[in-house]
Formats: C-alpha cells, structure tokens, sequence
C-alpha cells in the first residue's frame, strides 16, 4: 500500500462516554461485551470532567454537556501527543459538533420563574423581567452551543478555519468531514474535530419517546438496543447516550516528523439527504446507497476493497430497514464468490451517542482490523447477509466504511484505510 | 494571485436569488427600501412583556404571515417563529432564482444553514419544564427548540438531496454557513446550495441573557436611536429577528440555464480568536485574519474593496475593535473603503445576521448605492473608519465585504462582487 506525504491520518482519538474514558478502555467494553443492563438512557450526569483538564477553570462558565466534551478534547492531547508547538496557531483548527440548547440552560432561571408567580400561581412574564436579573450574569453564556468550540480553541490554540454544526446525529461527522477539507486544501495544517451531546435528560428522553424514536422501557434483563433484529427479538427505538468524542487529522508527512501515531487514514466522506421532511426517511436507502458509491467512486476505491464496515444501526426499525436496504444496493451484487465485510455495530454498547456518534469508531478501524473479527457484542444478525470477520484478501480489502443515519432521513459516511499497528 | 499548485482550482460561484424577512419588512425589496430610506423600526416590545426588563425595545417582523402551502400542518409542529421566517425567505429566494425541475441534479443541491438558538419559552417551561410533565403527548413538539428542523424543511421545500448542514456559531452563525456554502460549490462537492439564516431572539430568556451581560441598549425612551454603531454614546445593541435565505449556484450551471446572476462571491475568510468568550482581543486578532483570508482567497486587493458592511453591534468593544481591524487591513487614508453597520435599521438578527448583511452588500453592488450610517451623531474616534454618509449615497463599487463576529471568538468575512 502506497502512502503518501500528504495524504490525512488520524493520530489522536479522544472519548468520554458513560461506559468509560479513553480509547483504550472502550475497545474494552466492546471486547468484554460490557452491555448495560435496564439502562434506559446512558447518562453522564456523575462526570467529574474537572479531574481530566490541565486547566479546570474553563469549567467555571460552561454547562455540563460542554464539560464532556472539553474532557473528550484533553483526552485528545494526551493520545495524540499534541504540543503548543507542533503548528501555528493560526494553521490549528477546531471543528465541533454539538447539541442545540438544553432545558437544563434554563435551571439558573428556574428561582427567576418561581419568584415571577402571581396571585393566581401563574408565571408573570413581566415579573419576569425583573426578577432574572438576579441570576448569574453569564447564565446566557453558558448555554451558548458554541461554548465547547471556544475553549477547545484556546486549549489548542487553534485560530484558523473551524465551525460548530448543530445537525443532530451527523454533527460529529460533519465536524470531522469538514475538517479534512481544510486540510485536504492546505488551509490547516492540524485539526481536530468531532461532537458531543447529552440528551439523557428528562425533557429529550420524553421528547423522543413521543417521537416514537426511544426504546420503550421494558421488563427484560438486557434492555439494550437490538439493530436489525426481527421477530421476537425486535426492538423499535434507540438508547441515548452522554458522551463526546473527537479525533486529531493531520498530514503524514508532518505526523510522522513530529512521532505521531498513526492510527487510520482518512480517505474521504460524503453527505446526503432524502429531502422527505422531518423524521422521514426512505425505507429503500437509495439517496444513502448513491452517497456510500459517490464516496467510494470520488476515492477511487471498489466496494470489493471494504473490508469492514461500522454501521448507525439505531435499533429505529425503520432507519435499520433503510441502512440495509442501502447497503445492500451497494455490496449485493457482487457475485457468489465475494467475501462480504464484517458489519459492526457499537450501539449495544454505547448508546446512540448523537452529535458524538460515529467518532469513537474512527479510532478503532485499525484495531479491528488487527483483531480480524468483530467482538461478539458488535456482530449484526447473519440475517442481514454480512459478515463477523474481516475478509483475509488483505492488502487489496483495507478499507472501512464508517456511517452515520438519523430519522430525519439525513446520511452520512467516512471512508478509512487501516493503518498496521 | 498565482494559484497555488498544492490547492484544488475552484470553480465560481454565484448568487442567483435572495430572500429576506426583517422588522423592515417580509421581502428583501421591502427590506432594502427600508435601509435605503433609513428607517429604524425599533419600538417596544409586544412579543412577550418586557415592561420590567432593563432592555424593553426591540426591531420585531410584526404581522407576519407564512403563505399557504409552503409547509404541511404536520411541519407546522416542528417549527418556531425564526424557522417559518426561514421557509418564507427560502421560498422567496427560489421564486428569484427560478431554477426549474430538472435544471439541477437533486444529490447536488444541498442546504447550509445558519440557526440561532432556538431557546424555549416562558409559556412551554410554565406547562411542561416547571411542573415535570414529561409525559405530555404534546412534549414531541419540543422538537422545534431543535434548531436543525429548519434544514430539513427547506431541503423538502426545493428537493435537496444534497445533504443539510445546520451551523451555530453565535452572531457569525449565517456568515458561517454562507462561507461554507460558498465552498461547496467552488470545490465541486455541490452545483447549487440553498443557504442563510434564521433567528428571533426576542423572548424573555434570551432577553435577559443579554441583559445580564450588560449588552443591550438601555435607550427604552428613544428606540429608533438606540442602536447607534461607531456613534461615541453607543451604549448595546437592539435585538432584532428574521432570516435571509440565498442561492448560490456555480456558475457554469447559471450561465447554461439562463438565470439571472446578481452578484458573484469570491473569498471567504474564518478564523477564532482564542481570546475570551465575549470580548474581542484588543488588537483585533481574529477579526483582522478572517478579512485578510478573505481577501486572499479571491485574490482581491483591499484597495478594489469599496465597502464594508460591518458587524457593527453598537457596543463599545465590538465597534472599537471591528475600525481597528478594518483600519489595520484596509488603512485610513483616503482610498480606504466606506464603512456602515445595517444593524441601526435591522436590529442585530443573531444568527440571520450575517446573511441579511450580506444581502445588503449584494445590493449595494446591484443598485451601486451605499447603505446610510443612521444614528451616528458623533463618530468616536476610537472608531477610525470612513463611514457612509447618514443617507443612502449612489456610488460606483466593484466589491463588497460582509463581517461577523461571533460570542465564542468566531469571526467570518465575506467578500462580493458586482456582477456586470
């Protein structure tokens, strides 16, 4: 395999999820089969982010959420050995993404609201008014969904291109496609770029039960997201999970000059949509089908030479339907003699992590590809016509495809190459 | 500018529709007379009672009506106020655009969007947050507090398959979005992409956010001169509301259907101060790049830049440090450009407020007029920038850029082109 200077890896990983902190210790989960049990949101709201930065001040005005995923950034320093002077400021970049604001932004205010009651127990709305001035003066500040994007940039020191998207389950992706544009086009030389989000809350989780997106729950011992699964087994809704993670893309050249480890290499990423509207997707995955080919065309790589692909696989029925229905339009016509990828799911385990999603699997493409099969809390039903293990026809098979779906008919994939640890 | 061999040549991109809901007005035209006229709607606020507030003024869209058809009663469900301004100005800007089906390949049109907050309300927190009922059926339509709705929406609207992407980075949000979507199109990965903002900030929360950090004018007794950018008694910004909604379109694409070209984009700046969340650094570090990439980006000199529609918030830091900025990149002699901040007759529009400034300079270059500075009774000298006349002046302008500057230290700059 041909590496190139200037091609983009990956070398750092950083992750914060309700399960555990680090890279490491959630490949762990997966290889233990570590499901939580009755669990019916994975939620964060213990984190002690504080004991995981340098500098435990830039807590001081930001929620809780954003506390998750500044920890998931200072995990990023420490794997991926990143120095004030590795690059220029103005040639670092941070790209974000996270969630809209939370109820929780409005607890400050809740004295505020109480003590604007009138007579009849009513809110005074004007009360109101006068009565919020005594809370803090940075309440505002606080609930801020580009907070995470601000301090992460003074702890980087990263003053170039960088942005925050706020496009639900694809806004890590999007952070991280976006980055390596920069990159790809020589307006940074390092960056780092992922999500975070905490929707375990009382308000999200009711909010996505009425949807009709949340698993419902239930009486069973193992009250975990089963994607794909039919009949009896059948699960319909999603888990939601706390959680952030981020990863470090740089040039090889450079990473290799300053001693990085090098842990994928990115290849490319595509987006898509239905255009049907709010939580409307096509049951045939035929806009997420065209954009996987579009990706793998643009790359320059054959379906045949996926070897491994890291799946959304929410446990929604319909998104599962569609995700297959997609993959299938791309690797079921292949003829009989061809050795289809493994299809891994992680959501077992770690919940549907949202704006997080789909980035912890970033840093474990080569890990998986040096284990050769999936952990056995990550195989999809063999109904579903894939594979447990990862293709031997190595080197030519060395690439892995990482997907994202939300319900809102919104698609998202990022094309890897394993890198031999 | 001789192209660098490491960059990927990029193709160019041009607007072809725009559409805009403000307290001027429900349509851009209407928008634009107002400016040009020099109107400042500011009154009291009616959305919500301010009375006790310390900031009791607003620039509010009074009387707006959504048309019919535009949305289904069920997407109704899943919108706030900033959204359904947001689907008017889409749909005004396709009007002008007039891209017929078929003329673009669903998967290469793509929605970009820059959204504001979305905070709930008083009322919402009265029925459901404060008293815990997070069994409600009717908790599902907390999903318009989402601001990623909106994209969706408009991707159904004009059949976008493209992919939506939804943006926040406070004030710089539609500046942002506008950027991003102008690379999209000039590196390939769309031919069209709908793309702008919507917000509406006047609510109580929001409100006394600002308030409490000591933002907002206090001028309740004088509403139509209480946003006064660079003006020395300058003392906060006046919140104002709506969305500005453009498509941009490679060029290639609108020569061969026909479509009438209003202006071209051509550089795009962004940059983070790393400073404080608030403040601007001192000497402008942030602000200052972002125009400098964007000038570079396009291969434009500053001295053929013959406007700049400033962020212009009316408080004492930003103003300061924006001329500070915009003297350190394009000088104070007499060639510098022409300075104005809209904001006096819009309101600050938040996360719109990028793309509506941008739209102003679009039509600056159309009409070749400069936007009036209105409330500027005593330039401060800490300002040193060439401000436009207190009218509406003719002029002749080749370019135009656009700034924001955002609460988290996002700065974007965006340069146009009059399109002969």
């Amino acid at each position: 395999m041909t590496q190139r200077a200037d091609e983009l890896v990956i070398t750092g990983v950083g992750v914060a999820s309700a399960g555990a902190y680090g890279l490491e210790a959630h490949w762990e989960l997966l290889r233990q089969g570590a499901v939580k049990a009755n669990a019916t949101a994975y939620s964060m709201r213990d984190f002690k982010a504080a004991a995981h930065l340098k500098e435990p001040r830039l807590l001081k005005a930001v929620s809780a959420t954003d506390a998750i995923g500044l920890a998931a950034l200072a995990d990023v320093q420490r794997t991926g050995a990143w120095t004030a002077d590795a690059y220029p400021a103005p040639r670092t970049g941070l790209y974000t993404g996270s969630p809209g604001p939370s109820s929780f932004d409005l607890c400050p205010y809740i004295e505020a609201m109480e003590a604007a009651r009138d007579g009849d127990g009513s809110i005074d709305e004007g009360a109101f008014g006068r009565t919020a001035m005594s809370a803090r003066p940075t309440t505002l500040l606080a609930s801020l969904a580009n907070n995470v994007l601000c301090y992460g940039s003074m702890m980087f020191h990263a003053q170039g291109p960088n942005s925050n998207y706020i496009s639900g389950e694809l806004s890590g992706h999007l952070a991280v496609q976006h980055a390596a544009k920069r990159l790809r086009r020589q307006q940074l030389d390092y960056v780092v770029a992922g999500g975070f989000g905490a929707h375990s809350e009382a308000i999200d989780t009711g909010m996505y039960t009425h949807l009709g997106l949340l698993l419902a729950e239930g009486s069973e011992s193992t009250h975990t997201v089963m994607p794909y699964a039919g009949g009896e087994d059948a699960r319909r809704g999603m888990v939601l999970a706390d959680g952030a993670a981020f990863v470090a893309l740089e040039r090889r050249g450079a990473a290799t000059a300053r001693g990085a480890k090098i842990l994928a290499t990115y290849i490319g990423g595509g987006i898509a949509s239905d255009g049907l509207g709010p939580l409307r997707s096509d049951p045939e995955g035929v806009a997420y089908s065209r954009m996987i080919l579009r990706t793998l065309t643009q790359a320059g790589v054959d379906p045949t030479q996926i070897a491994l692909i890291l799946a959304n696989a929410s446990g929604i029925d319909a998104l599962d339907s569609c995700e297959i229905n997609a993959l299938q339009r791309v690797f079921g016509g292949l003829g009989a003699a061809y050795e289809p990828p493994a299809l891994g799911v992680t959501t077992r385990v770690f919940g549907n992590l949202m704006e997080a999603s789909g980035i912890i699997e970033l840093g474990l493409v080569s890990r998986l590809f040096a284990h050769g099969e999936l952990p056995a809390v990550m195989t999809a039903p063999a109904s579903v016509g894939f594979s447990n293990r990862l293709p031997s026809r190595t080197p030519a098979a060395s690439y892995a495809l990482v997907l994202k779906a939300s319900p809102w008919g919104e698609y998202s994939c990022i094309l890897l190459r394993r890198e031999d640890l | 500018m001789p192209h660098d061999p490491m960059r990927p040549k990029k193709r160019r991109v041009v607007v072809t529709g725009i559409g805009a809901v403000s307290a001027l007005g429900s349509n851009l035209n209407d928008t634009w007379n107002g400016i040009l006229e020099g109107r400042a709607p500011a009154a009291a606020v009616t959305h919500f009672d301010a009375s006790q507030a310390p900031c009791k003024i607003a620039y509010e869209v009074n009387d707006f009506v959504l048309p019919e058809g535009l949305i289904s009663d069920r997407e109704r469900r899943f919108l706030n106020t900033a959204m359904g301004y947001g689907v008017k100005a889409v749909a005004e800007a396709m009007e002008q655009a007039a891209l017929a089906p078929g003329q673009v390949d669903p998967e290469r049109l793509a929605v970009c969007l820059g959204m504001g907050l979305c905070s709930a309300d008083v009322d919402w927190c009265e029925r459901i947050f404060l008293p815990k009922k997070y069994a409600d059926p009717s908790l599902d339509e907390h999903i318009r507090f989402n601001p990623e709705q909106l994209a969706s929406v408009v991707a159904r609207l004009v059949g976008a398959k493209g992919g939506n992407t939804t943006i926040h980075t406070a004030c710089a949000s539609s500046g942002q979005s506008l950027g991003e979507a102008y690379e999209m199109i000039a590196y390939g990965e769309a031919d069209v992409v709908v793309t702008g903002g919507a917000d509406s900030m006047i609510n109580s929360f929001s409100m006394v956010g600002f308030d409490l950090l000591g933002a907002m004018s206090k001028r309740n007794d004088a509403p139509q001169q209480a946003s006064r950018p660079f003006d020395v008694g300058r003392d906060g910004f006046v919140m104002g509301e709506g969305a500005c909604m453009l498509v941009f379109e490679d060029y290639a694409l609108a020569q061969a259907r026909g479509a009438k070209i209003l202006a071209e984009i051509c550089g795009y700046g962004v940059t983070e101060s790393t400073y404080r969340i608030t403040d601007l650094h001192p000497e402008g570090r942030g602000p200052v790049e972002a125009m400098q990439m964007a000038l570079e980006d396009g291969g434009t000199a500053a001295a053929k830049v013959g406007y700049i529609n400033a962020h212009g918030t009316s408080t004492q830091i930003n103003d300061r440090v924006e001329a500070l900025s915009i003297a350190k990149v394009f000088g104070t002699g007499p060639g510098a450009p022409k300075v104005s901040s809209t904001k006096s007759m819009t309101g600050h529009m938040i996360a719109a407020a990028g793309a509506m400034e941008l739209a102003i300079c679009i039509n600056a270059l159309r009409f070749q007029i400069l936007p009036p500075s209105i409330n500027v009774f005593q330039q401060d000298p800490a300002c040193p920038v060439a401000l436009t006349e207190a009218v509406a002046t003719p002029t002749e302008l080749s370019f135009a850029l656009s700034n924001s500057i955002g609460f988290g230290g996002s700065n974007t700059a965006l340069v146009a082109r009059r399109w002969l």
